[in-house]
Protein backbone atom coordinates (compact mmCIF):
# COMPACT_ATOMS: atom_id res chain seq x y z
CA UNK A 1 0.00 0.00 0.00
CA UNK A 2 1.28 3.19 -0.81
CA UNK A 3 2.53 5.23 2.68
CA UNK A 4 1.62 8.40 0.92
CA UNK A 5 -1.93 8.39 0.47
CA UNK A 6 -2.89 4.92 0.79
CA UNK A 7 -4.29 3.56 -2.34
CA UNK A 8 -3.80 -0.08 -3.15
CA UNK A 9 -2.95 0.84 -6.51
CA UNK A 10 0.88 0.00 -6.76
CA UNK A 11 1.31 -0.33 -10.52
CA UNK A 12 -0.27 3.60 -10.40
CA UNK A 13 3.02 5.72 -9.09
CA UNK A 14 6.07 7.32 -11.00
CA UNK A 15 8.82 7.16 -8.38
CA UNK A 16 12.12 8.56 -8.99
CA UNK A 17 14.72 6.73 -7.40
CA UNK A 18 16.78 9.68 -6.22
CA UNK A 19 14.60 11.70 -4.69
CA UNK A 20 12.44 9.02 -3.39
CA UNK A 21 9.29 11.38 -4.61
CA UNK A 22 6.43 10.03 -6.64
CA UNK A 23 3.64 11.17 -8.79
CA UNK A 24 0.17 8.74 -8.58
CA UNK A 25 -1.60 7.97 -12.17
CA UNK A 26 -4.76 8.81 -10.12
CA UNK A 27 -4.38 12.88 -10.76
CA UNK A 28 -7.45 14.29 -12.33
CA UNK A 29 -6.09 17.46 -14.26
CA UNK A 30 -4.30 19.68 -11.70
CA UNK A 31 -5.92 17.38 -8.71
CA UNK A 32 -4.27 14.41 -7.05
CA UNK A 33 -6.97 12.32 -4.93
CA UNK A 34 -5.97 10.85 -1.63
CA UNK A 35 -7.81 9.21 1.05
CA UNK A 36 -5.45 9.26 3.90
CA UNK A 37 -5.62 10.06 7.70
CA UNK A 38 -4.29 12.89 9.47
CA UNK A 39 -3.65 10.57 12.56
CA UNK A 40 -2.24 8.20 10.68
CA UNK A 41 1.20 8.79 12.15
CA UNK A 42 0.14 8.76 15.91
CA UNK A 43 -2.21 5.54 15.28
CA UNK A 44 0.56 3.45 13.59
CA UNK A 45 2.82 3.94 16.68
CA UNK A 46 0.20 3.62 19.15
CA UNK A 47 -0.51 0.59 17.54
CA UNK A 48 2.58 -0.45 18.18
CA UNK A 49 2.96 0.62 21.92
CA UNK A 50 -0.49 -2.00 22.09
CA UNK A 51 1.77 -4.53 20.76
CA UNK A 52 5.38 -4.11 22.96
CA UNK A 53 2.66 -3.63 26.01
CA UNK A 54 0.73 -6.97 25.17
CA UNK A 55 3.80 -8.82 24.46
CA UNK A 56 5.42 -7.88 28.08
CA UNK A 57 1.32 -8.96 29.82
CA UNK A 58 0.83 -5.07 30.71
CA UNK A 59 -1.91 -2.90 30.74
CA UNK A 60 -2.24 0.41 30.60
CA UNK A 61 -4.60 2.75 31.77
CA UNK A 62 -4.63 6.13 29.91
CA UNK A 63 -5.98 8.80 33.15
CA UNK A 64 -7.74 11.71 31.65
CA UNK A 65 -9.37 14.39 33.54
CA UNK A 66 -9.79 17.87 34.41
CA UNK A 67 -6.83 19.63 36.44
CA UNK A 68 -7.30 19.28 39.69
CA UNK A 69 -9.76 16.45 39.45
CA UNK A 70 -7.20 14.21 41.71
CA UNK A 71 -5.48 11.89 39.40
CA UNK A 72 -2.56 11.70 40.78
CA UNK A 73 -3.90 11.53 44.52
CA UNK A 74 -5.86 8.35 42.76
CA UNK A 75 -2.17 7.15 42.06
CA UNK A 76 -0.48 7.90 45.58
CA UNK A 77 -3.59 6.23 47.41
CA UNK A 78 -3.80 3.24 44.57
CA UNK A 79 0.14 2.87 45.08
CA UNK A 80 0.33 2.75 49.20
CA UNK A 81 -3.22 0.60 49.45
CA UNK A 82 -2.41 -2.97 50.81
CA UNK A 83 -4.85 -4.38 48.23
CA UNK A 84 -2.81 -3.33 45.68
CA UNK A 85 1.06 -3.99 47.32
CA UNK A 86 1.21 -6.83 45.33
CA UNK A 87 1.01 -5.49 42.30
CA UNK A 88 4.18 -3.98 40.30
CA UNK A 89 2.94 -0.27 39.40
CA UNK A 90 4.71 2.12 37.05
CA UNK A 91 3.70 5.68 35.97
CA UNK A 92 3.82 8.01 33.00
CA UNK A 93 3.00 11.88 34.25
CA UNK A 94 2.29 13.87 31.92
CA UNK A 95 2.01 17.69 32.34
CA UNK A 96 2.90 21.01 30.30
CA UNK A 97 5.78 21.66 33.42
CA UNK A 98 7.56 20.53 36.65
CA UNK A 99 7.85 17.10 37.74
CA UNK A 100 5.91 17.85 40.88
CA UNK A 101 3.16 14.80 40.33
CA UNK A 102 6.55 12.57 39.28
CA UNK A 103 7.93 13.28 42.74
CA UNK A 104 4.35 12.38 44.34
CA UNK A 105 4.10 9.14 42.79
CA UNK A 106 8.36 8.42 43.73
CA UNK A 107 7.35 9.50 47.36
CA UNK A 108 4.31 6.75 47.25
CA UNK A 109 7.09 3.96 46.52
CA UNK A 110 6.21 4.32 42.09
CA UNK A 111 8.50 3.65 39.47
CA UNK A 112 7.80 6.91 37.65
CA UNK A 113 8.57 8.83 34.78
CA UNK A 114 7.60 12.55 33.84
CA UNK A 115 6.90 13.89 30.31
CA UNK A 116 6.94 17.42 30.09
CA UNK A 117 4.65 18.38 26.85
CA UNK A 118 5.79 22.19 26.85
CA UNK A 119 3.34 23.40 25.31
CA UNK A 120 1.55 20.79 23.82
CA UNK A 121 -1.79 19.66 25.66
CA UNK A 122 -2.16 16.32 25.56
CA UNK A 123 -0.03 13.32 25.57
CA UNK A 124 0.73 11.36 21.86
CA UNK A 125 1.69 8.27 20.89
CA UNK A 126 5.36 8.76 20.31
CA UNK A 127 5.87 10.45 23.99
CA UNK A 128 3.96 7.01 25.20
CA UNK A 129 6.64 4.91 22.86
CA UNK A 130 9.15 7.10 24.17
CA UNK A 131 8.34 6.68 28.01
CA UNK A 132 7.58 3.20 28.23
CA UNK A 133 11.18 2.75 26.50
CA UNK A 134 12.87 4.41 29.30
CA UNK A 135 10.46 3.75 31.89
CA UNK A 136 10.74 -0.34 30.91
CA UNK A 137 7.70 -1.34 32.54
CA UNK A 138 8.22 -5.10 34.11
CA UNK A 139 5.95 -7.90 32.25
CA UNK A 140 2.97 -8.61 33.97
CA UNK A 141 2.74 -5.48 35.49
CA UNK A 142 0.58 -2.25 35.52
CA UNK A 143 1.10 1.23 33.70
CA UNK A 144 -0.77 4.18 34.24
CA UNK A 145 -0.73 7.22 31.68
CA UNK A 146 -1.69 10.58 33.58
CA UNK A 147 -2.18 12.73 30.63
CA UNK A 148 -2.35 16.47 30.98
CA UNK A 149 -5.56 17.75 32.64
CA UNK A 150 -7.83 18.47 30.08
CA UNK A 151 -10.82 17.77 28.92
CA UNK A 152 -10.78 18.22 25.17
CA UNK A 153 -7.34 16.82 23.28
CA UNK A 154 -6.09 13.91 25.16
CA UNK A 155 -9.39 12.32 24.05
CA UNK A 156 -8.63 12.72 20.02
CA UNK A 157 -4.94 10.66 20.39
CA UNK A 158 -5.00 6.96 20.92
CA UNK A 159 -1.73 5.86 23.19
CA UNK A 160 -1.90 2.30 22.90
CA UNK A 161 -3.39 1.98 26.50
CA UNK A 162 -6.19 -0.58 26.72
CA UNK A 163 -8.00 1.57 28.83
CA UNK A 164 -9.49 4.53 29.36
CA UNK A 165 -10.12 6.32 32.33
CA UNK A 166 -12.12 9.38 32.72
CA UNK A 167 -12.13 11.63 35.82
CA UNK A 168 -13.66 15.35 37.20
CA UNK A 169 -14.20 16.02 40.88
CA UNK A 170 -17.73 17.45 42.80
CA UNK A 171 -16.07 20.67 43.05
CA UNK A 172 -15.64 21.41 39.11
CA UNK A 173 -19.59 21.82 38.30
CA UNK A 174 -22.21 18.95 36.93
CA UNK A 175 -22.46 19.81 33.66
CA UNK A 176 -18.52 18.65 32.80
CA UNK A 177 -19.89 15.93 30.64
CA UNK A 178 -22.84 17.48 28.88
CA UNK A 179 -19.80 20.38 27.88
CA UNK A 180 -17.10 18.16 27.46
CA UNK A 181 -19.05 15.37 25.37
CA UNK A 182 -15.73 13.91 23.57
CA UNK A 183 -13.92 13.11 26.40
CA UNK A 184 -16.86 11.62 28.52
CA UNK A 185 -18.18 9.33 25.61
CA UNK A 186 -14.58 7.92 25.11
CA UNK A 187 -13.81 5.95 27.74
CA UNK A 188 -14.68 2.47 30.16
CA UNK A 189 -14.58 4.56 33.77
CA UNK A 190 -15.85 7.69 34.97
CA UNK A 191 -14.63 8.78 38.11
CA UNK A 192 -16.44 11.74 40.33
CA UNK A 193 -13.91 12.44 42.84
CA UNK A 194 -14.42 14.43 46.33
CA UNK A 195 -17.24 13.86 47.14
CA UNK A 196 -16.57 13.93 50.47
CA UNK A 197 -16.96 17.54 49.76
CA UNK A 198 -20.54 16.92 48.68
CA UNK A 199 -22.08 18.74 51.93
CA UNK A 200 -20.25 21.88 50.85
CA UNK A 201 -20.68 22.17 47.20
CA UNK A 202 -23.65 22.94 44.97
CA UNK A 203 -23.15 19.71 42.70
CA UNK A 204 -26.37 18.05 41.32
CA UNK A 205 -24.85 14.45 41.32
CA UNK A 206 -28.09 12.92 39.44
CA UNK A 207 -27.72 15.41 36.62
CA UNK A 208 -24.09 14.83 36.08
CA UNK A 209 -24.81 10.96 36.12
CA UNK A 210 -28.03 11.65 33.96
CA UNK A 211 -25.64 13.65 31.42
CA UNK A 212 -22.85 10.87 31.71
CA UNK A 213 -26.34 7.71 30.93
CA UNK A 214 -26.57 9.56 27.79
CA UNK A 215 -22.95 10.07 26.69
CA UNK A 216 -21.82 6.83 27.35
CA UNK A 217 -24.47 4.16 28.72
CA UNK A 218 -22.08 1.48 28.52
CA UNK A 219 -19.15 3.44 31.19
CA UNK A 220 -18.86 2.41 34.66
CA UNK A 221 -18.89 5.88 37.16
CA UNK A 222 -17.73 6.25 39.98
CA UNK A 223 -17.95 7.95 43.63
CA UNK A 224 -15.44 8.53 45.53
CA UNK A 225 -12.73 10.31 47.57
CA UNK A 226 -9.65 9.03 46.51
CA UNK A 227 -7.38 10.70 49.01
CA UNK A 228 -9.16 9.07 52.01
CA UNK A 229 -8.49 5.76 50.45
CA UNK A 230 -7.44 4.41 53.85
CA UNK A 231 -11.20 4.31 54.61
CA UNK A 232 -12.43 0.96 54.49
CA UNK A 233 -15.97 3.23 52.42
CA UNK A 234 -17.97 1.28 50.18
CA UNK A 235 -17.17 3.94 47.03
CA UNK A 236 -13.50 3.75 47.10
CA UNK A 237 -14.21 -0.18 47.25
CA UNK A 238 -15.56 0.61 43.75
CA UNK A 239 -12.69 1.86 42.45
CA UNK A 240 -10.76 -1.41 44.16
CA UNK A 241 -12.78 -3.92 42.54
CA UNK A 242 -12.67 -1.88 39.20
CA UNK A 243 -8.99 -2.15 39.12
CA UNK A 244 -8.51 -5.91 40.05
CA UNK A 245 -11.30 -7.01 37.84
CA UNK A 246 -9.25 -5.60 34.93
CA UNK A 247 -6.16 -6.89 36.51
CA UNK A 248 -7.73 -10.53 36.73
CA UNK A 249 -9.12 -10.35 33.46
CA UNK A 250 -5.83 -9.59 31.91
CA UNK B 1 -5.18 23.17 21.31
CA UNK B 2 -4.89 19.83 19.43
CA UNK B 3 -5.81 21.52 16.08
CA UNK B 4 -1.76 22.65 15.95
CA UNK B 5 -0.97 18.81 16.37
CA UNK B 6 -3.05 18.26 13.18
CA UNK B 7 -1.35 20.96 11.04
CA UNK B 8 1.50 19.65 12.00
CA UNK B 9 0.75 15.87 10.74
CA UNK B 10 -0.65 17.47 7.54
CA UNK B 11 2.39 19.23 6.77
CA UNK B 12 4.52 16.50 6.58
CA UNK B 13 2.00 14.32 4.93
CA UNK B 14 1.86 17.26 2.08
CA UNK B 15 5.57 17.64 1.84
CA UNK B 16 6.56 14.91 -0.80
CA UNK B 17 4.28 16.72 -3.20
CA UNK B 18 5.86 19.86 -2.64
CA UNK B 19 8.23 19.38 -5.65
CA UNK B 20 5.08 21.08 -7.66
CA UNK B 21 3.19 25.09 -6.81
CA UNK B 22 0.54 23.27 -4.38
CA UNK B 23 -2.95 25.38 -4.84
CA UNK B 24 -5.34 23.89 -2.64
CA UNK B 25 -5.11 21.22 0.31
CA UNK B 26 -8.99 19.81 0.65
CA UNK B 27 -9.59 18.04 4.45
CA UNK B 28 -12.39 15.70 5.05
CA UNK B 29 -13.60 16.30 8.93
CA UNK B 30 -16.14 14.39 10.65
CA UNK B 31 -18.69 16.15 13.10
CA UNK B 32 -17.50 13.80 15.95
CA UNK B 33 -14.13 14.31 15.74
CA UNK B 34 -14.03 17.36 18.18
CA UNK B 35 -12.14 18.98 15.87
CA UNK B 36 -13.01 22.83 15.36
CA UNK B 37 -13.22 23.75 11.17
CA UNK B 38 -11.87 27.17 12.00
CA UNK B 39 -9.41 26.61 14.07
CA UNK B 40 -7.66 24.17 11.75
CA UNK B 41 -7.66 26.84 9.29
CA UNK B 42 -6.51 29.79 12.07
CA UNK B 43 -3.13 26.92 12.69
CA UNK B 44 -2.47 25.83 9.41
CA UNK B 45 -2.27 29.89 8.64
CA UNK B 46 -0.19 30.53 11.38
CA UNK B 47 2.19 28.06 9.95
CA UNK B 48 1.69 27.89 6.07
CA UNK B 49 4.90 30.44 5.11
CA UNK B 50 7.55 28.70 6.92
CA UNK B 51 6.07 25.40 5.71
CA UNK B 52 6.59 27.38 1.95
CA UNK B 53 2.97 27.28 1.84
CA UNK B 54 1.70 30.59 1.80
CA UNK B 55 0.19 30.41 -1.39
CA UNK B 56 -2.10 27.25 -0.45
CA UNK B 57 -5.83 27.80 0.12
CA UNK B 58 -7.41 24.98 2.77
CA UNK B 59 -10.48 23.50 2.45
CA UNK B 60 -12.55 21.50 5.03
CA UNK B 61 -15.20 19.52 4.29
CA UNK B 62 -17.51 18.31 7.02
CA UNK B 63 -18.22 14.75 7.20
CA UNK B 64 -21.45 13.84 8.28
CA UNK B 65 -21.78 11.58 11.58
CA UNK B 66 -23.77 8.72 10.70
CA UNK B 67 -24.75 5.89 14.10
CA UNK B 68 -26.45 2.85 14.03
CA UNK B 69 -28.49 2.32 17.18
CA UNK B 70 -27.87 -1.01 19.45
CA UNK B 71 -31.63 -1.11 20.05
CA UNK B 72 -33.73 -0.71 16.84
CA UNK B 73 -30.94 -1.04 14.32
CA UNK B 74 -31.84 2.30 12.78
CA UNK B 75 -29.30 4.32 10.99
CA UNK B 76 -29.49 8.06 11.86
CA UNK B 77 -27.94 11.29 11.87
CA UNK B 78 -25.79 12.42 14.95
CA UNK B 79 -25.82 15.89 14.85
CA UNK B 80 -24.24 15.53 18.84
CA UNK B 81 -23.03 13.31 21.05
CA UNK B 82 -25.55 12.14 23.50
CA UNK B 83 -28.31 12.67 21.29
CA UNK B 84 -31.07 9.98 21.15
CA UNK B 85 -32.03 7.90 18.57
CA UNK B 86 -35.75 8.11 17.38
CA UNK B 87 -36.55 5.09 19.69
CA UNK B 88 -34.73 6.48 22.57
CA UNK B 89 -31.80 4.59 23.12
CA UNK B 90 -28.70 5.66 23.87
CA UNK B 91 -26.93 2.83 22.77
CA UNK B 92 -24.98 2.93 19.16
CA UNK B 93 -22.41 3.05 17.30
CA UNK B 94 -20.61 6.04 15.74
CA UNK B 95 -19.82 4.82 12.05
CA UNK B 96 -19.21 7.77 9.78
CA UNK B 97 -17.98 10.99 11.30
CA UNK B 98 -15.03 10.23 13.12
CA UNK B 99 -12.63 10.66 9.61
CA UNK B 100 -10.07 13.44 10.10
CA UNK B 101 -8.61 12.50 6.36
CA UNK B 102 -6.62 14.58 3.88
CA UNK B 103 -8.31 13.85 0.57
CA UNK B 104 -7.54 16.34 -1.80
CA UNK B 105 -4.01 17.90 -3.30
CA UNK B 106 -4.95 20.43 -5.91
CA UNK B 107 -1.55 21.85 -7.74
CA UNK B 108 -1.00 25.25 -9.59
CA UNK B 109 -0.61 24.86 -13.91
CA UNK B 110 3.18 24.20 -13.78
Amino acid sequence: MCNHCGCSAEKARISDPQSGKHTHLHMDGNSLKLQESLLAGNTALAEQNRKWLQKLQVIAINLMGTPGAGKTALLEATLKAPQFASLDISVLEGDQQTSNDAKRIQSAGGKVLQINTGTGCHLDADMIHSGIHSLEPQPGSLLFIENVGNLVCPALFDLGENYRITMMSVTDGADKPEKYPHMFSECDLIIINKADLLPYVDFDLEYAKNCIAKLNPDADVILMSANKQGDADEENQQWQQWLMNRVNNA
Amino acid sequence: MHELSLVKSLLQQVEPYQDRPIKKVVLEVGTMTCVDPERLVFCFDMVKEEAGLSDVNLQINMQQAIAKCQQCEREFKLQQLGQPCECGSYHYTIGTGRDLNLIEIEFNDV
